[in-house]
């Protein structure tokens, strides 16, 4: 089978939320002769269909879910031939994600996670009720760009503010965009508490994670990147 | 009150021993996987008709009924904490639905209110059951509130919260939460007083995101209140919530739990958020010892439920439920759009028609603005609810479905970007409890327009 053909399968496996097929598919490309990034490219082709699919009710939650898993195991069996291509590198950003400290919902941030993973970011999530120091312990340790906080709570939505001023207090501001979301957060909340951005909805969050993670200025931002 | 702490704590020996589950498994495999099953067997896989967002077909709704009875057997609720299965037999979950009270009064004196399971079509109006737990500044918590409730078609004092107490920012989970709901419950009664309304029924506690501030306030709520304990997630349930039932239980208070189930999330289509709503529904009872049942659907893609696909789901669960038992329940209209603009009545008077005629025993909100922004909710929006809810009691499905399409067709291209209108201080005046010309003006054209459309407001 040439490259051309295993490409549309990949778009296909990634679609499916189908990991083995997606690593095996992925390493037979390589070996036709296939690029990285047309590899890759492929992956979001499939990732393109299934955010698609789901704006058409036709695909829901686990199936975002399984298709950014699938996507995630394909990037790691290109890892090698990515390394010896930095310019592949580009494509992507690391955020680590979780809902704040005593807020247990998740869906709005599992929902966000998914279509980040979709649109070809790295993501580390944390999960739910996520002390305020552990976002900047894991930030650090896996090398985030991006710090994402959700919650749904008025009552927790000081905590991103907690967040926000713990890198402060660390001297690690710089080091990491903090993004936030989530219910009662606002792009106003976002300024206030001198987050780097928001967006309204999941699809904005992801369009602000993406051109955070194209713009030149280093974190602290001025002022938020608001997508709303 | 002890039969129903044996029944917790056989409830809290499940969450210990019962099956393991990650949550992952639960949301990716284990729920997604029974829901499709369940909904494959009653053939009911594409049936929602969102050209017709308030269900007609009323043995499409019990046959859903039958699907979500079973998915509750299936499935449980998963416990969140110990990520371990409590799961009901078919014996311990019609016993609960079975010993269910079927009306609950609730208050005192003048201002006794009946909360009683109803039917689809039926002539007896739901009620509309105080606002939500939207955030306003401290200082005008108490203007708001009494303004809200100065109405007396706003049966029970419910909702707002603030972000602050005495000043200072509350934190979730600490003792500020648990001062705060000590401090709601001393401002309910102020509220009561300089309402006139010393015996209004009352459902709190606002300020309790986690169980603190259950702990703090739920003591200090009247007794017979009730007491709101919400899930974290559909068929899902944890040891705060858990600990929200016991202090209702201990304080003698009626019981009001739920939550929502996403169209687009873990329960799928718009027909597996049904199934889903409607098992989460049953268990509330089995499981959280529920007097009311509050789940309801919810649309993930733009967060409300007032788009075509959540309106017939809403519909036809609540025409499920009430068909086939006499729970009490209510369910609640998630708007976009906030005050001051047309769409937010629009979209009341939609979700409100719907589930007012499919039969829920109550609703309460609105949502305004999707309780986003800071003291955009106003008196206004509360009363047209309560309105728009009773007028629904004349209508039959047929009819509000001819006028929630009519409504729908005017709002949907914009629930993507609602408008999001203007703060209270704004729109409306608390000393003399009017609307600014502006949003009355606009709540005259909006009312002209139901009652054209046949509501009998």
């Amino acid at each position: 089978m040439d490259h051309p053909q295993l490409l549309n399968q990949i778009a296909d496996a990634v679609c499916a939320g189908d990991s083995p097929r997606s690593t095996d598919l992925g390493s037979r490309a390589l070996q036709a002769g296939a690029t990285p990034l047309d590899i890759i490219a492929a992956g979001i082709r499939g990732l393109d269909e299934i955010g698609e699919r789901f704006q058409r009710l036709e695909a829901f939650l686990p199936e975002l879910a399984a298709a950014g898993d699938a996507m995630r195991a394909l990037k790691a069996v290109l890892a090698p031939a990515l390394a010896e291509q930095p310019v592949a590198q580009a494509v992507s950003g690391k955020i680590v994600l979780g809902t704040v400290w005593r807020d247990i919902h998740d869906i709005g941030k599992n929902f966000v996670g998914s279509l980040l993973a979709v649109h070809g970011l790295e993501v580390v999530d944390l999960g739910v009720d996520v002390p305020v120091k552990r976002f900047a312990e894991e930030a650090e340790a896996v090398g985030a760009d991006i710090i994402g906080l959700s919650t749904l709570l008025s009552t927790s939505a000081y905590y991103q503010q907690d967040v926000i001023q713990h890198l402060i207090d660390t001297g690690r501001r710089h080091a990491h965009y903090v993004v936030v979301g989530g219910g009662p957060v606002t792009a106003d909340w976002a300024a206030e508490i001198g987050a780097d951005g928001f967006g309204r909805t999941a699809r904005d969050a992801v369009e602000v994670c993406r051109r955070l993670m194209e713009t030149d200025a280093p974190p602290p931002l001025d002022r938020p990147l608001v997508v709303e | 009150m002890i039969r129903n702490f044996e029944r917790l704590v056989r409830v809290l020996d499940r969450a210990r021993t019962g099956t393991v589950c990650t949550v992952a498994d639960w949301d990716k495999q284990k729920l997604p996987g029974a829901i499709g099953s369940v909904l494959a067997r009653h053939g009911l896989r594409k049936t929602c008709d969102p050209l017709n967002p308030v269900n007609t077909d009323t043995e499409l709704a019990d046959r859903f009924f039958r699907a979500g009875y079973e998915l509750a057997l299936e499935t449980g609720i998963l416990c969140v904490d110990t990520e371990r299965i409590i799961t009901v037999t078919a014996d311990e979950l019609d016993d609960a639905l079975a010993t269910a009270e079927d009306a609950l009064e609730l208050g005192r004196g003048t201002e006794r209110i009946v909360l009683a399971a109803r039917r689809p079509e039926s002539r007896t109006p739901a009620l509309l059951l105080g606002t939500l737990s939207l955030l306003v500044d401290e200082a005008l918590w108490l203007p708001v509130m009494t303004a809200i409730h100065s109405n007396r078609r706003v049966a029970l004092l419910n909702g707002l919260t603030s972000g602050t107490i005495l000043g200072t920012p509350m934190l979730g989970g600490t003792p500020l939460e648990t001062v705060a709901g000590l401090v709601e419950a001393e401002r309910r009664r102020q509220v009561a007083w300089a309402t006139g309304r010393r015996g209004i029924p009352q459902m709190g506690i606002s300020n309790s995101t986690t169980e603190m501030g259950h702990l703090g306030g739920a003591a200090a709520l009247p007794r017979g209140a009730v007491h709101q304990c919400l899930a974290p997630a559909e068929l899902k349930t944890s040891y705060g919530h858990m600990n929200k039932i016991a202090m209702a239980l201990g304080y003698d208070g009626r019981i009001r739990t739920g939550t929502h189930s996403f169209i687009g999330g873990y329960s799928g289509p718009p027909e597996g958020a049904v199934v889903t709503g409607i098992a989460a529904d049953l268990l509330q009872f089995a499981v959280h010892q529920a007097h009311i049942a509050g789940c309801y659907i919810f649309d993930i893609r733009y967060n409300g439920n007032c788009g075509r696909h959540a309106l017939w789901a809403q519909s036809v669960a609540i025409q499920a439920l009430t068909r086939n038992t006499g729970l009490v329940n209510d369910k609640v209209v998630n708007q976009t759009a906030g005050p001051c603009t047309e769409m937010l009545l629009r979209e009341s008077a939609a979700g409100l028609i719907t589930v007012g005629v499919s039969g829920a025993g109550g609703s309460w909100g609105p949502r305004s603005a999707s309780g986003r922004h800071k003291n955009h909710v106003t008196p206004l929006e509360v009363w047209f609810s309560a309105d728009v809810l009773r007028a629904s009691a004349q209508l039959d499905l047929a009819a509000a479905n001819d006028i929630v399409k009519s409504l729908v067709e005017r709002y949907e291209a914009d629930l993507d970007r609602p408008p999001r209108g203007k703060p209270v201080q704004e729109c409306f005046d608390l000393t003399t409890l009017a609307p600014s010309d502006e949003w009355g003006a606009m709540r005259d054209r909006v009312t002209a327009e139901l009652r054209d459309l046949g509501l009998p407001l």
